[in-house]
């Protein structure tokens, strides 16, 4: 069993197992020979960190002794990244709101647990891919924030991508 | 002007009178005021001007800090990138569009060259901006000669590039005569960093860039580091040429008969082939049947055979020689008489039937009729359009009481316990049952593995690829593993199930698995796990 605390404090714990999905804890626990460690300290402060931990977590039981992916299988990381295909479990556990998919991505992220950041990759790929840059903005509430200059650049790649 | 004919005067006019007015007025000022004073009036508007500017910049600037603080743009850069990736493989029209969302994005999507590697013809200024973008990375090049617009000098771009290409596919849909000249020149570019190389003619053979002072094309002149070679109705030229990193041959498309002389002559120049995959059909008569193994090709993997007629793939097999373990698939691909390869079996196989057995995995799929036998030292496959009777012991190819894995499928339908529960009487060392592509179980399959005399004791994985399992398929395996466990049987340690959609069981039913099977492995991947 592994302990892990989190920046706001809270203890979870957890079969080494499913501690081992996340690559960062891993490394963490293996480095310094520990059964029991306090890592993970998020760089918190912008976000409740134990909502989304709490999602990580569940992630990681449900992915529990599956092969982890290896780093220098170029390969395998090349088809993994073409496919955009979910599975039906994770797609479910992925329907979130905004907020908790950006804060699971930045966990994934920062937890080293590449199939979640992929499929957190593959989710905002998916919402964006066939959208307008407008469209995009509106669903994340983004602003035109470019110059007249960048916005005449931007015109003529349009007619470049428009028209080639 | 009096009263009354003010009112007759409409808005514009009045507009336009008072512009006239204010201009005179001002140009008596200017004319009245001391020239220095005019100096000033200048300075102040360029000033004016420039806070304007500053102005406009920094509501940018207050615009782009609002979206930073935006969910979506506190995503790091790589990440970011990363979501991108999932959006296009290889048009950067999409990718173009995304970098017109924000200044965040435009920079973050910009500057990672992953997204500008492909280039293709008739993308014209794209494509300018794709090498621009793509810094110094290697290149995915896609030309299709009938779309090179003539004007656009994208030949000519490209070449000074021709360095980075590690991959390029070249598409002649129509004659090149006007552009000869330039693909000449491209082609005689070094490209030194080129792995993969797809050539591909949808006419009539034609010979594309050899000349009669220069046999050998230039395409192949320059490219030392060549992996992969795919050639579509593309012409293998007669003068052998070897590529000593090549690695994979593929040849698919022919519409005429090949020379047989040529294609184990160029095989004969590239021995470093570890995968060599044809469909063609040699030139009648030229097929030696019987003669002496000359080839070989001790680095092969792979070796996938579509004839037409069985006697192509026996003349090949004759000339061959290649190590153990390598796989070899043959095909059959004359549907007008589909037992033609099975019957030949045989023969084609003799000059390898040494290094065939023992077999330990047999692959069967019924819709259509295809059987792979893989041995400890070799793989041969059979397919035909029909279904004969698969297993014919009157054949006598190979004993299968060795086989330890064993492949089914069904192309989607239904497998009928008729046509498997024999088979399986027939493996009593079977360790592993991969099942695939098929949409139900009906009962008495894992009836028989559980019934007596015991079937396959020693069977420790059941695999499903793309399979439908109901509720009564899970109930039936968890059925045969508590049968199973009450008897001498090897405990089932192990179930795979894998689905390339994302179409697998319920949660509950897993759960209910799981507590008959120590490890229930369920995952969306587009392969199997290696089973081993």
């Amino acid at each position: 069993m592994v302990l892990l605390v989190t920046s706001d404090n809270k203890n979870f714990v957890v079969d080494r197992e499913v501690a081992d999905r996340s690559v960062f804890v891993k490394n963490t626990l293996e480095a310094r020979g520990l059964s029991i460690a306090t890592p993970p300290m998020l760089n918190g402060g912008c976000f409740e960190l134990t909502s989304p931990f709490l999602q990580v977590l569940e992630y990681c039981q449900h992915h529990r002794g599956e092969p982890l992916p290896t780093t220098d299988d170029a390969n395998a990381d090349e088809n993994r990244k073409r496919t955009t295909d979910i599975g039906e479990w994770d797609r479910k556990f992925i329907t979130v709101d905004h907020e908790m998919l950006f804060e699971i991505i930045l966990a994934a992220n920062y937890l080293d647990i590449k199939p979640l950041l992929d499929v957190g990759c593959k989710t905002i790929g998916n919402m964006v891919k066939g959208k307008s840059p407008e469209e995009v903005r509106k669903l994340f509430d983004i602003v035109n924030d470019f110059t007249p200059e960048e916005e005449a650049q931007i015109k003529k790649e349009n007619e470049w991508a428009e028209d080639p | 002007m009096t009263p009354d004919a003010t009112l007759e005067l409409s808005v514009e006019q009045l507009i336009d009178a008072l512009n006239k007015k204010l201009f005179m007025e001002c140009a008596r000022v200017q004319a009245a005021m001391p020239p220095r004073s005019r100096a000033l009036a200048v300075t102040l508007a360029t000033e004016v001007d420039a806070l304007e500017k500053r102005a406009v910049d920094v509501l940018q600037e207050v615009l782009s800090l609002r979206n930073s603080l935006r969910p979506v743009n506190r995503l790091p850069p790589e990440v970011l990138a990363s979501c991108v990736t999932f959006v296009s493989d290889t048009d950067p029209r999409p990718i173009v569009s995304l970098t017109h969302v924000c200044r965040y994005w435009r920079k973050v999507i910009s500057s990672d060259p992953r997204h500008w590697t492909s280039i293709a013809t008739g993308w014209n200024r794209l494509a300018s901006l794709c090498l621009e973008r793509s810094g110094a990375v290697p290149l995915a090049v896609d030309i299709t000669v009938s779309d090179i617009d003539m004007n656009d000098n994208f030949l000519e771009t490209l070449a000074a590039h021709t360095s980075r290409i590690s991959s390029l596919r070249l598409v002649e849909h129509s004659s090149i005569d006007a552009l000869e000249d330039e693909l000449h020149g491209f082609f005689h570019s070094p490209m030194l960093n080129l792995t993969s190389l797809e050539l591909e003619q949808e006419e009539d053979p034609v010979a594309l860039f050899p000349s009669s002072e220069d046999p050998v094309p230039p395409v192949f002149q320059n490219v030392s580091k060549l992996e992969s070679l795919r050639l579509t109705q593309t012409p293998l030229y007669p003068s052998p040429f070897g590529i000593a990193s090549l690695r994979e041959l593929k040849l698919t498309g022919y519409a005429t008969p090949f020379h047989f002389e040529t294609f184990v002559g160029f095989l004969a120049s590239n021995l470093s082939l570890e995968v060599v995959t044809f469909r063609l059909q040699f030139v009648k008569g030229s097929v030696p049947v019987n003669t002496v193994r000359v080839v070989s090709l001790s680095r092969l993997r792979y070796l996938s055979i579509n004839c037409v007629k069985p006697i192509d793939a026996r003349g090949l097999l004759s000339c061959l020689k290649f190590p153990r373990g390598v796989h070899l698939h043959i095909m059959h691909s004359g549907a007008d008489q589909p037992n033609l390869l099975y019957s030949s079996l045989p023969a084609v196989l003799a000059p390898i039937h040494e290094a065939l057995t023992p077999i330990t995995v047999v692959k069967v799929q019924c819709s259509p009729m295809k059987l792979q036998l893989l041995g400890s030292r070799g793989l041969f496959s059979f397919r035909s359009a029909k279904s004969p009777v698969f297993w014919d012991p009157e054949l006598k190819l190979h004993p299968i009481a060795s086989v330890r894995e064993l492949h089914v499928g069904s192309g989607s339908q239904s497998l009928d316990p008729a046509f498997l529960v024999p088979l399986l009487a027939q493996v009593p060392a079977l360790e592993t049952l991969v099942v695939t592509n098929t949409r139900s179980w009906t009962t008495g399959i894992f009836d028989s593995l559980a019934g007596q005399p015991l079937r396959c004791p020693s069977l420790k994985t059941i695999a499903f690829f793309n399979c439908t399992l109901t509720a009564q398929t899970v109930q039936e395996l968890e059925s045969m593993v508590t049968k199973r466990k009450g008897s001498e049987a090897t405990w089932l340690c192990r179930v795979v199930i894998v689905s390339s959609t994302g179409a697998l069981p319920s949660y509950t039913l897993i759960r209910q698995l799981r507590q008959q099977v120590p490890f229930v492995d369920v995952r969306v991947a587009d392969e199997l796990p290696d089973l081993s």
